[in-house]
Order: structure tokens, then C-alpha cells, then sequence
């Protein structure tokens, strides 16, 4: 069933607002925890060669195709709990949009089968895109 | 500048969501849907966001490309971006 409303991780955000080609999230909207813009800067640096003006055009596209940014600080204990129970090294920002999935009781849409692994246990939905 | 807008046939339980909501937000139900539709308008549409996918389709960066940073950056490993051309 397409859900309303669906956390994205770094890849299903890219996606959904265009910077990156495949299957977009077949949602209404999509919701972040704050932690993903840094992420989103990050990605934008590498690919933009740390050029300031299109790392900030690109950032604005991103930003007005999400629905909400939640505080990640608000949902710190459980990204701590995701990082630590379960048996990955992912890196712990990354982990944020599980946690959020969790704590909101919404589908994880995702690029990453690792992180879809992960999610499996704690979320309600984990729909995860295909190249 | 500011005008009524009237919306009717509003579900039961939208009203009710929305005035639990505003009460945790400390702020009227009227508040509340203002601040609701003010944000909705600085967003793109999903037909607006749709019609922004297709024109960037030529330019988005290829999935398979992005797989790999994204693999990379998961497990805080360096990246190495393909040259370009």
C-alpha cells in the first residue's frame, strides 16, 4: 500500500527531490531527522567539488521537497540504542532516518539494503528502492 | 496582508488531530492550521516535485554512482568521485 506520509534516508531523500536518477519514493510526502542535511552538504560537497553556489542551489531543491526535519536530538537515545544493539558499523548520522522511522511509526523508504536490514526490526514498513 | 479562507466538509478526526496538536504547540487551532498552510505553500507540490524530477532527470547523478558514495559514506570509508566525462 503507498504510504501518505515515509521517513527517507540519505538515498530515498536524493531521490525523491531529484538530485539522484531511479525509482523515487512512491509516497505523498517525505520526512528527515535534521541530522540528513548535513549529509545531504556532504554529498553535495563531494559531488559539487566543494563549490559553494551549486552545493547551496542544490541544498534549497532538497530542502523544499521535504515535508518536516525533525530534531534529531529528540530521538538521540534511540539512534544510541540502534547504534549500539545492532551488530553493523554504520555510521551513526546515517542511522538517524531509522530512528525517527521508529519513533514515529512510519515506513523507512531507503536506497541501502544494509540500513533496510537494520530498519526491519523497528520500523512498521521498510520499502527499499532498487537501483 | 491576510484573508478568511473557509474550508468545509473537514473530517471529524482531522479537527480533533489538529486541535491536539495545537494544544501541544501552546497555540489556537486557527494558529496552528495558519502555521500549517504557511508552510505547506514554501513547499513544492507533489505534481511541482514531479515535474522538478523530470527536468533533472538528465542531470541527476546515476543511482549506481550514487550507490557507491553512499556505501562508502555508511561505513566511513574515503570515497574516490569517478573523473568526470
Amino acid at each position: 500500500m503507498r504510504p501518505q506520509v515515509a521517513v527517507a534516508d540519505l538515498g530515498a531523500l536524493l531521490r525523491w527531490s531529484g538530485q539522484v536518477g531511479g525509482a523515487a519514493p512512491q509516497c505523498d510526502a517525505v520526512v528527515c531527522p535534521d541530522a540528513l542535511v548535513a549529509e545531504v552538504l556532504e554529498y553535495l560537497r563531494v559531488l559539487h567539488d566543494g563549490r559553494l553556489g551549486p552545493m547551496l542551489a542544490d541544498l534549497a531543491n532538497v530542502e523544499l521537497s521535504v515535508d518536516r526535519f525533525y530534531d534529531t536530538s529528540s530521538m538521540a537515545a534511540t539512534v544510541a540504542e540502534l547504534a549500539t544493539l545492532t551488530p553493523s558499523d554504520l555510521d551513526v548520522a546515517l542511522c538517524t532516518p531509522v530512528a525517527l522511522a521508529a519513533k514515529l511509526e512510519l515506513p523507512l523508504v531507503t536506497t541501502s539494503p544494509e540500513l533496510a536490514v537494520m530498519a526491519a526490526a523497528h520500523v512498521p514498513q521498510v520499502v527499499l528502492l532498487r537501483r | 496582508m491576510s484573508q478568511p479562507l473557509n474550508i468545509r466538509n473537514v473530517d471529524d478526526g482531522t479537527v480533533a488531530r489538529l486541535a491536539e496538536q495545537a494544544t501541544a504547540e501552546g497555540v489556537s487551532l486557527s494558529e496552528w492550521v495558519r502555521q500549517l498552510l504557511d508552510r505547506a505553500a514554501t513547499l513544492l507540490s507533489p505534481g511541482e516535485l514531479a515535474a522538478k524530477r523530470t527536468t533533472l532527470a538528465a542531470t541527476a547523478q546515476p543511482p549506481d554512482e550514487f550507490a557507491a558514495y553512499y556505501e562508502a559514506r555508511l561505513h566511513r570509508r574515503p570515497y574516490q568521485k569517478p573523473k568526470a566525462g
